[in-house]
């Protein structure tokens, strides 16, 4: 029931002031509100007795008038403080969000899907922030206004009085947690009904050249206009369920009211009590409606939070079983694999399997193969999106287990197949690969990649702006000014994971040539499907099926007369 | 205000238990202003009169609390009722426009379904009719006028009993509209900046989430985290002015509420004391009541108005659809056909001045198949749209069976064609409903059959249920090729004299080519088939292929012309031969 509560309170505790503030100015609001309602009792007893005076009268109006004014400033503060705090949870829980998200790798990833974490990271922040505002004042300001009128009327009215004469209520209570599950049910089914007409819609949308086409319109009005009346249909029984809470209060009110009047009667008559203590007996029980049904309805607030509390603690605390190494690579000397075999962690197969290869600062590595052969999955080791494999990995001596999640960064650019840019300018995304670089060193590295600035679309130059508000890059821009982004590191090692498919033979070559002059005494690897992009590397291989199958300089393979040489003739040609 | 004006025309369709709800309601409050008047006359007639005496009347007062609870229940349950009537006619209207909407966009031309996004057209539909039903017909008919109500019945109430502190009150009203019109402006910017910044963040979020690779591989965590929070904070800034700005508006009702009321029960008091206008306890017990009924529904219908305003936006977006102009359509009819088609001289332009089709003539006579082949962009599709009167074109003409097809009614031309299109329509329903799309002129056994003769008897047999067997998520569990197979099916069973195949572009695996080939010259027996392709392997056996390049046909023949021509089209084949063999490779 409380779990909820247990997952906010290191939040709470940071607001400790905001809360004491707030829980204090409602007590205070709760109080002053009854005031009124208090004094009319006794004016009325005054009238009765014919002991009324105008000066009563006026001080009494006086009290009034200053208690408003106190209402006002105190219920702003409260209101303030109290539901305020749900903007405050909802930065303090979406921050933590994204930073739980930069930390976590693919197979975090791979069991969450974006959408799913889009929604707990709002949807849910906002269940949580729901119980932080609504929950906390539910707690405090309103179960302090119940007992604050319960008391009010058990000394107006005494305590046996006051307790018959709420009877009604807690039955009332009773029934509409019932009614709740039904209510619940029946919100779901309308949820279901809406998302069901919705599908009828576009089914009708998507498919209306073949209803044209066949003529079929008729048959598809038909068939949405069944839907809307199941709709209706639906719709009308949950607003008979929803509007019982109307009639039942109505009813229990008029109950209530009949309790009161007649064993208040017999009290006033027999002098227990006054006529004035009856009169605001009676409106403080008619009061106390409100905060009974909030309550009653706001457990929802704690049931929803629960569910939500569960949802953000399955993200926050999923393991993606990442080696936690200590080792920051400064500086590249070399690479080692000797045996190394891995797998991804949903597969069954081997993707790498035995591998072994060393490459040298300096050096350019070629990597070729079909699609599958497991190029990519080498080339991703470097992301260390997945825990390390068996065998041996190493960067400068240091296995790859031993190196802590983003531990190669400081030497290394990757570009992958897929090019991700954020919404923002063109410099702000090359930047990104540095965070500060001049102007002059971000069209040198355009101008190395080959992306034409000065192109007719890129109206702002560097500060044209790209992604959802801006412009849409070609596939062929986008891997140019991923490389661009990649080059201004100027990284000890760059990786280019097929990331130039999308440009033309021409301009590749022109690309490598460029790398080639540029990366002297750095070290490249390089994979591409276009053979041609490797001839000059240091040492190309050639994987298949996980394995490395062919191995050598462009002359050796072509010597060898294995797939390297068929390819790169059957490419040649065409 | 002529946007709400047309909201409220709906009301004409279903009027009868819209106004019944009315009288109910209004028979509803009544009685609840007639409760507190019981409790008045309890107060001053039974308690203030026999109090101390010893005959106290319990008879009396059971029958008056009898009564009490007579209205009090009658009332309750008149406010149930007339509120379910009331939802009850939000939701006719909603049908209604909703109905509406499907309907004229189904008459509307094509063209309107290839500009506008399907998930805008279906959010037209569905999302802002229910924000219409939420925000307006359900807001402005229950809660508003039941409000109105309320408001009302308490003013004539207090009138009755003393006409200058309900005049008092009477300047509440101008206050109320003061407040509101206040309010509503800044609300509505404010609120604006809150949704823009919301969706930033939506959008930040996203973007991060994607991007989360490239950030750990340049070990840029830090700056992303920091942006973030900028943004964070910024939200946080503009929703907290909100609601600064949000409570200090609400609490002035609020704290006006016990004040007004104790202003009025002073009024009384003074009246009594000082004008000779006495009262007694169960009066001031009386107005107390009624003047703090009055504020609820005040603040009600403040709520009222602010969401009033979100549903406008959607009812100008339907309203818009509503007032697109639907196509015209021919009149003609051809009885039965012979399946001849032919086109002359067609020129056509989507937009403009930017011709796609330039002077095509082809024909096809009954029971021939041609083909039309090309390049990607080269007009093919736009030819196909033409065939069905998806479009017209701006010169020439589409004949059937030489009569202009423009002259004829669309319905009528359509059901002498048949289509399978490139990807596979599938609806909600069982297998039956899918080959029939609805139409009750297929029976079972037409539909079954048709399945059958297309090669489709093993995925009938795979189902317990056959032909009733439901698809479920329009054919997710079903492979490509069957999903094919029904499409193919639906064309059989309809059985027109014409039908167009529009082939797949994507590539499918050797298994799904083998049962589609199968199935295509299945369907293309006894009728005239006009094939778009993108496959060069389906179309050998045709009588004529037709090569389109750039809205022009630059060849035409038999297969074996073409290629001993060595023109376009055997560069084509030539081409896709060898990106096969590469595949392959």
């Amino acid at each position: 029931m409380f779990e909820s509560y247990r997952f906010v309170w290191p939040f709470l505790k940071t607001q400790k002031k905001r809360y004491l503030i707030g829980v204090l100015c409602s007590f205070i609001d709760n109080m002053l509100s009854a005031l009124p309602i208090y004094l009319v009792g006794i004016v009325v007893d005054l009238l009765a007795q014919g002991n009324l005076t105008l000066k009563r009268v006026g001080f009494y109006m006086g009290v009034v008038t200053l208690a408003s004014v106190l209402i006002y400033i105190s219920g702003f503060i409260w209101t303030v403080a109290l539901y305020g705090s749900y903007n405050v949870a909802q930065k303090f829980y979406q921050d933590h969000f994204i930073a739980v998200f930069l930390k976590r790798r693919q197979i975090f990833y791979e069991k969450f899907n974006t959408g799913d974490l889009m929604s707990r990271a709002t949807l849910d922040v906002e269940y949580i922030a729901d119980l932080i505002s609504w929950g906390v004042q539910l707690l405090f300001s309103t179960g302090f206004n119940i007992v604050l009128y319960l008391v009010l009327m058990i000394q107006k009215g005494g305590l046996t009085f006051s307790m018959i004469t709420i009877i009604p209520y807690l039955i009332l209570m009773v029934l509409s947690h019932y009614r709740d599950k039904e209510v619940d049910k029946r919100w779901q089914e309308r949820q279901e009904a809406f998302s069901h007409m919705n599908d009828r819609v576009l089914e009708g949308v998507e498919g209306v050249r073949h209803i044209r086409a066949f003529a079929q319109e008729e048959a598809f009005r038909q068939r949405f206009h069944r839907q809307t009346r199941a709709f209706s249909d639906l719709a009308n029984r949950t607003s008979v369920i929803s509007n019982t809470y109307s009639l039942t209060t109505s009813i229990a009110a008029t109950l209530v009211f009949l309790i009161t009047m007649s064993v208040g009667s017999y009290r006033v008559v027999n002098g227990q009590m006054t006529i004035g203590d009856l009169i605001s007996f009676q409106i403080f029980v008619t009061y106390l409606a409100n905060p009974l049904a909030n309550f009653a309805m706001n457990i929802n607030v704690i049931k929803n939070a629960n569910i939500s509390s569960k949802r953000i603690k399955e993200v926050w605390n999923f393991d993606d079983r990442m080696e936690q190494g200590d080792v920051t690579i400064r500086s590249f000397a070399n690479m080692k694999l000797k045996d190394y075999s891995f797998a991804y962690p949903a597969g069954e197969q081997m993707n790498l399997d035995h591998i072994s290869l060393e490459l040298h600062k300096g050096q350019i590595l070629g990597v070729c193969g079909k699609t599958g052969s497991g190029k990519s999955c080498f080339l991703q080791q470097f992301l260390r999106e997945y825990p390390a494999g068996e065998g041996t990995f190493q960067l400068n001596g240091v296995a790859l287990a031993d190196i802590k999640p983003g531990g190669l960064s400081p030497i290394m650019s990757y570009v992958t197949q897929d090019h991700y840019f954020f919404s923002g300018t063109i410099r702000e995304n090359v930047l990104f690969s540095v965070g500060e670089a001049s102007d002059e060193a971000i069209m040198k590295a355009l101008e190395l990649a080959h992306f034409d600035i000065g192109d007719e679309v890129i109206r702002d130059g560097l500060d044209t702006l790209i992604g959802e508000r801006g412009i849409s890059l070609s596939g062929g821009q986008r891997q140019r000014l991923s490389l661009a982004r990649a080059l201004l590191k100027n990284p000890d090692l760059l990786i280019l994971d097929d990331s130039l498919s999308a440009v033309d033979q021409l301009t590749e070559q022109a690309i490598i040539r460029n790398l080639r002059y540029i990366r002297r005494g750095k070290t490249t690897i390089i994979s591409s499907h276009r053979l041609s992009a490797l001839t000059h590397a240091d040492q190309i291989v050639v994987f298949d099926q996980g394995k490395i199958t062919e191995k050598g300089t462009h002359q050796d393979l072509m010597a060898l007369g294995g797939w390297y040489h068929d390819q790169f003739l059957h490419q040649e040609e065409s | 205000m002529k946007t709400i004006k047309r909201l409220f025309s709906y009301i004409k369709y279903h009027w009868q238990v819209f106004v019944m709800g009315n009288i109910l309601l209004i028979l509803s409050v009544v009685l609840s202003l007639i409760m507190p008047r019981i409790g008045k006359y309890i107060i001053d007639e039974i308690i203030r009169k026999y109090a101390g005496v010893d005959l106290f009347p319990w008879q009396e007062l059971m029958s008056v609390l009898a009564l009490y609870a007579l209205v009090g229940i009658g009332a309750a349950v008149l406010d149930f009722v007339a509120k379910i009537l009331l939802v009850k006619s939000s939701n006719q209207f909603t049908e209604t426009m909703r109905n509406q909407i499907y309907d004229h966009i189904h008459k509307m031309p094509i063209s309107y379904f290839d500009q506008v996004p399907a998930g805008t057209i279906v959010s037209r539909i569905t999302n802002d009719t229910e924000t219409i039903r939420q925000s307006f017909y359900v807001q402005v008919f229950s809660t508003l006028l039941v409000s109105l109500a309320k408001i009302v019945g308490v003013y004539v109430a207090i009138f009755f009993l003393r006409w200058e502190v309900a005049l008092f009150l009477l300047l509440l009203i101008p206050g109320v509209y003061l407040f509101q019109k206040v309010y509503r402006k800044r609300a509505t910017e404010m609120q604006a900046e809150i949704r823009e910044i919301n969706g930033k963040i939506n959008g930040t979020l996203n973007e991060n989430i994607k991007n989360v690779q490239l950030t750990q591989s340049y070990g840029r965590e830090e700056k992303v985290y920091e942006d973030f929070r900028t943004l964070t904070a910024r939200q946080l800034e503009v929703n907290e002015r909100f609601s600064r700005f949000d409570w200090g508006m609400f609490n002035i009702t609020y704290a006006l509420s016990s004040l007004v009321m104790f202003m009025a029960v002073s009024w009384l008091l003074y009246g009594h004391l000082n004008l000779d206008m006495p009262v007694t306890v169960g009066f001031v017990y009386l107005i107390v009541n009624y003047v703090s009924q009055l504020f609820n529904p005040i603040t009600g219908i403040l709520d009222v108005l602010a969401t009033i305003v979100k549903s406008i936006v959607s009812a100008e977006r339907v309203f818009h659809v509503l007032d697109q102009p639907i196509e015209d359509d021919g009149t003609g009819a051809l009885d039965s056909v012979t399946g001849a088609m032919a086109a002359s001289q067609i020129h056509f332009s989507y937009i403009e001045g930017q011709e796609v089709l330039k002077g095509i003539d082809f024909k096809a006579e009954p029971g021939e198949m041609i083909a039309i082949v090309g390049p990607t962009g080269s007009g093919k599709s736009s030819l196909l749209n033409l065939l069905y009167r998806f479009y017209d074109p701006q010169e020439g003409q589409v004949l059937m069976d030489q009569t202009d097809i423009r002259a004829l009614e669309r319905n009528g031309l359509r059901s002498h064609m048949g289509i399978v299109l490139q990807d596979p329509f599938l609806i909600e329903g069982t297998i039956y409903d899918n080959i029939s799309l609805g139409n009750p002129a297929i029976s079972k056994e037409v539909a079954k059959e048709a399945l059958f003769k297309v090669g489709g008897r093993p995925l009938l047999e795979q189902y317990e249920k056959g032909i009733d067997e439901p698809i479920s998520e329009r054919g997710k569990n079903l492979s490509k090729g069957q999903r094919q197979l029904i499409s193919f099916a639906r064309a059989l069973a309809y059985n027109p004299k014409v039908l167009i195949l529009d082939e797949a572009t994507a590539s499918i695996d050797t298994e799904t080519e083998q049962i589609i080939q199968r199935a295509m010259e299945v369907v293309q027996e006894g009728r005239t088939t006009i094939v778009i392709a993108h496959r060069l392997s389906t179309i050998r056996d045709a009588d004529c292929i037709y090569v389109l390049v750039d809205g022009k046909i630059v060849e035409q023949g038999t297969h074996d012309e073409l290629v001993a021509r060595k023109g376009f089209y055997e560069n084509l084949l030539h081409h896709q031969l060898s990106r096969v063999g590469q595949q392959g490779a």
